[in-house]
C-alpha cells in the first residue's frame, strides 16, 4: 500500500482533505500542489508534500468510507489534521460565503458532534445539518449538506477532535437554488474564492498536528538500544520512560551522558540509565511545550 | 464560544453569564457531555483556547470526602459547581481526569443549596465542613460565576456549617465588599515556593499577589487557610519552603488562621500516565517519583524528609492547633462528578 512508505511519526503530509465532488477537489489539489495517485483505487486520490485528498462522492456513508480509506492509504498514522471541504445551502447567507462548523448534526439519527476550535478561525462558524438527500428549503441557522456527519465521527477515530474540521462554502440559498443545477466550473469557483482562509487554517492545524506528533515521538536513542539488545515488552516500556526522563533532565546528551559500554544485556542497560537519572539534580523550569491561551471563552 | 444546554438557555444565571460575553457565539447542546470529555479530545490542545460550557447538574450535588480527609470532629463534604480551572498547574489531577480543558459551570446553584440545606438539617447541629474547590478553583472565575457572592451569604445562615473556598486567585473583591467577615467561611490559599509557582503553576497569580490578597482579607477579619499542597521536590526544597513560610508569616498573623496544612504530591497512577503523555517534556514528571498502591508519589524517603522538614519549619511560625495535615492529603481516586 502506497502510504506504508510514509515512515516515522513526523514523516509525510500532515493534512487530509475529504471532498464530495471532483469540482471541489480541483482548486484544493492545485493550491496544495497535489498530484493524482494513479494506482487503482475505489476513490479518486491525490497526494502532495503536505497533504492528501480523497474524492468521496455524495452522501455521509461515502464520506465515512472515503475517510477511513484515506486514513489507511496514507499510512494509518493517527493525529493528522482532517478537513471536509464542500458546498452547502443556507436560508440567509450569501452564495460564496464560507464557514467552519462548530456543530455537526445528523438529521437522520439526531446525533451531534462539536468540532473543537483551538486556533483562530479565519471564517465565522455555523452549525451544519447533514441531510440524506439534497434539500431546497433551508431553516436557519443550519448549513445543509450531505457529508459532515459521515466524515466527522470517522475522522475522530483517527485523530483528536481539535484537528478535525468541516469547511463549507454557501452554494445556494432561497435566491439561488440547486434547481438551477450547478455547473462544475461554478462549484470550482466557489471553492477557489475561499482557498486563502482554508489554506491559512489548514496550515495552522498542520502545525498543531506536528506538535502532537513530536509529543508522541520515541525518545532519542530508543531505536538504537532496541536494535542492540533484546528487551521484553515490559522492559521496552521501562526503557522508553527512562530515555524520556533523561531527555528532559539532560537535554542534548544521548542517554543523559550514561555509558552503555558497561552493559552486557538489556537489563544492565536499564540499570545504567536508572543510575544516571538518580545522579541528575531536578531543576524545574518552564517547559518548552505549547503555550496556553488566554483562559476566557 | 459558549456551549449552553438547551434546557437552561433561559436560566437567569445562564443569561447573566452570557451577558458578560456579548460577542461570544452561543452553541446550544442537549447535554454538556456531548461536548465535554468526549473520546478523541486533547486536554493539552484545548487548554490553548478553552470554552465555557453552561450546564445543569441533575443529581449528587454533595459528596462525602474520602475517609481520612478533612477536619477531625466534623463531617466533611464537598460539592462542585464547576469542572476544570482557568489556571494550568502542571501537577493538577484535572489534566489526568478529563480529556477536555473546557470549563463546565453548573448554573443551578439553587439545587446545590437545597441539598446542602437538607444535609445541614439532617445533621441536627453536628458540625459539617463543606469544601468547594475540588474540581476547580473556588474564586478564579468569580466575576463570571458569582459563586462566592451566592454561596457565602447562603452559608452565613447556617453557623454550624463551614464553607472552605480553596483558591490560588486574588479575586477576593466580593468578600472584601461584605459588611463583615462571615465567621463560618474559610478562605484557603494554596502555595508553592515562588520558583515552583513560576515553573509549574502557569497563569496563576504570583506568590506575592496571593499574600497581598491574604492580607486584605485578614484586615477585614476573614478566617484564612494555608495549603502547602502539593509539596514539590527540588534539591534545595528546604530553603525554598523556609523562604516561602517566612514571606507569608511576615505578613499573615497566626490569629487570622483557621488552619494550615501541607500535603505531598500524589496522583492516581492512571492520571499520572495520562499527564505524562500530555507533557513528556515536563521535568516534574522526570523526577524521583514511584508508583505504589495505585498512586504515584515521591520516593518514600524523600516524601518523609520533605513532610518532616517542612512540618518542623512550619511549626516555628504557627500554633500546633491550626496545623491539620489531613486537609491536604489528596484522595487516591477522586470521585467522578
Amino acid at each position: 500500500m502506497l502510504g506504508a512508505a510514509e515512515g516515522g511519526t513526523f514523516g509525510g503530509p500532515m493534512l487530509r482533505f475529504v471532498v464530495a465532488l471532483q469540482a471541489e477537489a480541483r482548486p484544493i489539489v492545485d493550491r496544495f500542489r497535489m498530484e493524482a495517485v494513479f494506482e487503482s483505487h475505489p476513490f479518486r486520490v491525490y497526494r502532495g508534500d503536505e497533504s492528501w485528498l480523497i474524492v468521496s462522492g455524495l452522501g455521509k456513508a461515502a464520506a465515512a468510507a472515503a475517510t477511513a480509506y484515506l486514513h489507511l492509504l496514507s499510512g494509518g498514522m493517527t493525529g493528522k489534521a482532517w478537513f471536509n471541504v464542500g458546498i452547502g445551502g443556507h436560508g440567509l447567507h450569501l452564495v460564496g460565503d464560507s464557514f467552519l462548523a462548530h456543530k455537526v448534526t445528523d438529521q437522520a439519527s439526531g446525533l451531534s458532534w462539536y468540532p473543537q476550535l483551538v486556533i483562530d478561525a479565519p471564517r465565522p462558524t455555523a452549525p451544519i445539518l447533514t441531510v440524506e438527500k439534497v434539500e431546497e428549503e433551508y431553516t436557519p441557522p443550519w448549513i445543509y449538506e450531505t457529508q459532515a456527519a459521515g466524515f466527522f465521527p470517522t475522522a475522530c477515530r483517527f485523530s483528536t477532535a481539535e484537528l478535525v474540521h468541516c469547511f463549507k462554502v454557501i452554494s445556494d440559498n432561497p435566491d439561488a437554488t440547486l434547481s438551477r443545477r450547478m455547473s462544475t466550473s461554478y462549484v470550482q469557483s466557489l471553492v477557489e474564492q475561499n482557498l486563502r482562509p482554508l489554506q491559512e487554517f489548514a496550515r495552522g492545524l498542520a502545525g498543531l498536528a506536528r506538535e502532537v506528533a513530536a509529543l508522541n515521538a520515541d525518545p532519542p536513542g530508543y531505536a538504537g538500544l532496541l536494535g542492540r539488545w533484546q528487551f521484553t515488552v515490559t522492559e521496552q516500556r521501562r526503557l522508553r520512560r527512562l530515555l524520556q526522563r533523561l531527555a528532559v533532565l539532560a537535554p542534548g546528551e544521548l542517554y543523559g551522558g550514561a555509558e552503555p559500554g558497561a552493559a552486557r544485556e538489556a537489563r544492565d542497560m536499564l540499570e545504567v540509565l536508572e543510575t544516571r537519572i538518580s545522579e541528575i539534580p531536578i531543576r524545574l523550569g518552564a517547559p518548552a511545550g505549547a503555550p496556553v491561551g488566554i483562559p476566557i471563552p | 464560544m459558549i456551549y449552553v444546554e438547551e434546557e437552561i438557555l433561559n436560566h437567569p444565571r445562564t443569561l447573566q453569564i452570557q451577558s458578560r460575553f456579548p460577542d461570544a457565539e452561543v452553541v446550544p447542546c442537549s447535554r454538556y457531555g456531548e461536548v465535554f470529555n468526549r473520546r478523541a479530545q486533547s486536554f493539552r490542545l484545548q487548554k490553548r483556547r478553552p470554552s465555557l460550557i453552561l450546564a445543569r447538574k441533575h443529581r449528587n450535588f454533595v459528596h462525602d470526602t474520602p475517609e481520612g480527609y478533612g477536619i477531625r470532629g466534623a463531617r466533611n463534604l464537598y460539592f462542585t459547581h464547576m469542572l476544570n480551572c482557568i489556571y494550568d498547574c502542571r501537577y493538577c489531577f484535572l489534566q489526568g481526569m478529563f480529556r477536555s480543558a473546557h470549563y463546565v459551570v453548573f448554573v443551578n446553584y439553587e439545587d446545590f443549596q437545597w441539598e446542602i440545606e437538607e444535609r445541614i438539617r439532617a445533621a441536627q447541629g453536628q458540625p459539617l465542613y463543606f469544601f468547594s474547590g475540588y474540581d476547580c478553583d473556588s474564586l478564579a472565575l468569580e466575576p463570571v460565576t458569582r459563586f462566592a457572592a451566592t454561596f457565602v451569604p447562603f452559608f452565613a445562615r447556617f453557623p454550624q456549617a463551614w464553607l472552605e473556598l480553596r483558591t490560588k486567585s486574588t479575586q477576593v473583591k466580593p468578600l472584601l465588599d461584605w459588611d463583615a467577615a462571615v465567621p463560618n467561611v474559610v478562605v484557603a490559599f494554596s502555595f508553592t515556593p515562588a520558583e515552583v509557582q513560576e515553573a509549574l503553576e502557569h497563569l496563576t497569580p504570583s506568590v506575592d499577589r496571593r499574600i497581598r490578597a491574604l492580607e486584605r482579607l485578614q484586615e477585614r477579619g476573614w478566617k484564612l487557610g494555608l495549603r502547602f499542597d502539593p509539596l514539590i521536590y527540588t534539591e534545595d526544597f528546604r530553603d525554598r519552603y523556609r523562604r516561602l513560610f517566612a514571606q507569608i508569616f511576615e505578613r499573615v498573623r497566626p490569629e487570622s488562621l483557621h488552619s494550615v496544612s501541607l500535603g505531598p504530591f500524589l496522583l492516581p497512577d492512571a492520571f499520572f500516565r495520562t499527564v505524562g503523555r500530555l507533557y513528556p517534556e515536563e521535568p516534574l514528571f522526570a523526577g524521583p517519583l514511584e508508583e505504589t498502591a495505585g498512586s504515584v508519589a515521591y520516593r518514600r524517603d524523600l516524601e518523609a524528609e520533605m513532610v518532616g522538614q517542612c512540618t518542623e519549619d512550619l511549626l516555628r511560625h504557627i500554633p500546633r492547633e491550626v496545623f491539620i495535615p489531613a486537609l491536604s492529603a489528596a484522595p487516591t481516586v477522586p470521585p467522578v462528578p
